[in-house]
């Protein structure tokens, strides 16, 4: 297999791995072989000597988990690394920015559907009764406008649910920092 | 020898082949293999990591009409490699102890 060979196949095998930066990659290991053939090795012998696509998509895998469980704080012994003091203080900003933003998804997802449910009932009735132009605007604004506002509510909540994590961790790696300054 | 010891001492070895000289992926490994084992899959995270913990810095430049990306150690890079030294005498005494 020569070099473009290889870092074809590569690519394709870390396609279906989505957290490695294949770019970064496969520049990585277009360096090696092309400083391994400028140190006189056979293009074709260094990279049977790199092992398989297979392999190496597994061990550069492997590592992946690992830093994401460093990153998620998964590892035990990792999940002492920040000390108790960093936890209190970091653990009350996050619930509190918690409880703000959610209040904030709360109200707009109970008003959009209240905006919503109000101008399709009297959007209905108005239909059953007498047409008029200028509440069928209104309405149909305001059945657009709940609408709106609902999914606004929920893209908060998503929000929430998605970035909090990452965000937390984000929050005790700044506090441990402020408090070694301080300290 | 255990995985995650393994994983840390590779992160020493790298260190230290570019303590007193900034060097590229190749020549790592050609300089580590000899005294750990260390495949070119296994390089990369590990670089990876180290940048990420700003342990190491990266730049490119240009040799042979292409580009190769050289690694420098930062200040707190030399700072882990100091500190390793102070968990060595620890290690032995762990040793000592294990092996008695």
């Amino acid at each position: 297999m020569n070099k473009y060979e290889f870092l074809y196949k590569l690519g394709n095998a870390l396609n279906q791995q989505k957290r490695t930066d294949q770019k970064e990659i496969l520049g990585y290991y277009e360096e090696l072989i092309q400083d391994a053939i400028d140190s006189g090795q056979g293009e074709e012998q260094f990279i049977a000597k790199l092992g398989s696509i297979d392999k190496i998509a597994r061990t550069l895998s492997k590592d992946e988990t690992f830093v994401e469980q460093v990153k998620t704080k998964q590892n035990f012994q990792l999940q002492m690394v920040f000390s108790t003091t960093v936890k209190i203080i970091g653990y009350f900003i996050f619930f509190t920015v918690v409880i703000v933003v959610g209040s904030i998804g709360i109200s707009f997802l109970g008003s959009g559907i209240s905006m919503f449910v109000f101008a399709a009932i009297r959007l209905s009735m108005m239909i059953a009764q007498t047409f008029d132009l200028y509440n069928l605007m209104m309405f149909v604004g305001l059945l657009i406008l709940g609408s709106g506002t609902v999914l606004f509510g929920i893209a908060i909540f998503k929000w929430l649910i998605i970035e909090s994590r990452p965000r937390l961790e984000k929050l005790l790696e700044m506090v441990q920092e402020a408090i070694k300054k301080v300290g | 020898m255990d995985i995650q010891l393994k994983k840390g001492f590779l992160e020493l070895l790298v260190l230290a082949s570019i303590k007193n000289q900034d060097s590229y992926g190749y020549k790592m490994i050609q300089d580590i293999s000899p005294i750990m084992e260390l495949s070119e899959s296994t390089l990369y995270p590990i670089l990876k990591r180290l940048d990420e913990q700003q342990l190491v810095q990266t730049y490119t430049t240009e040799y042979n009409s292409r580009l190769r990306k050289y690694y420098k150690i930062t200040a707190a890079g030399k700072l882990k490699l100091i500190e390793s030294a102070q968990d060595f005498k620890e290690i032995q005494k762990i040793y000592a102890y294990i092996l008695q």
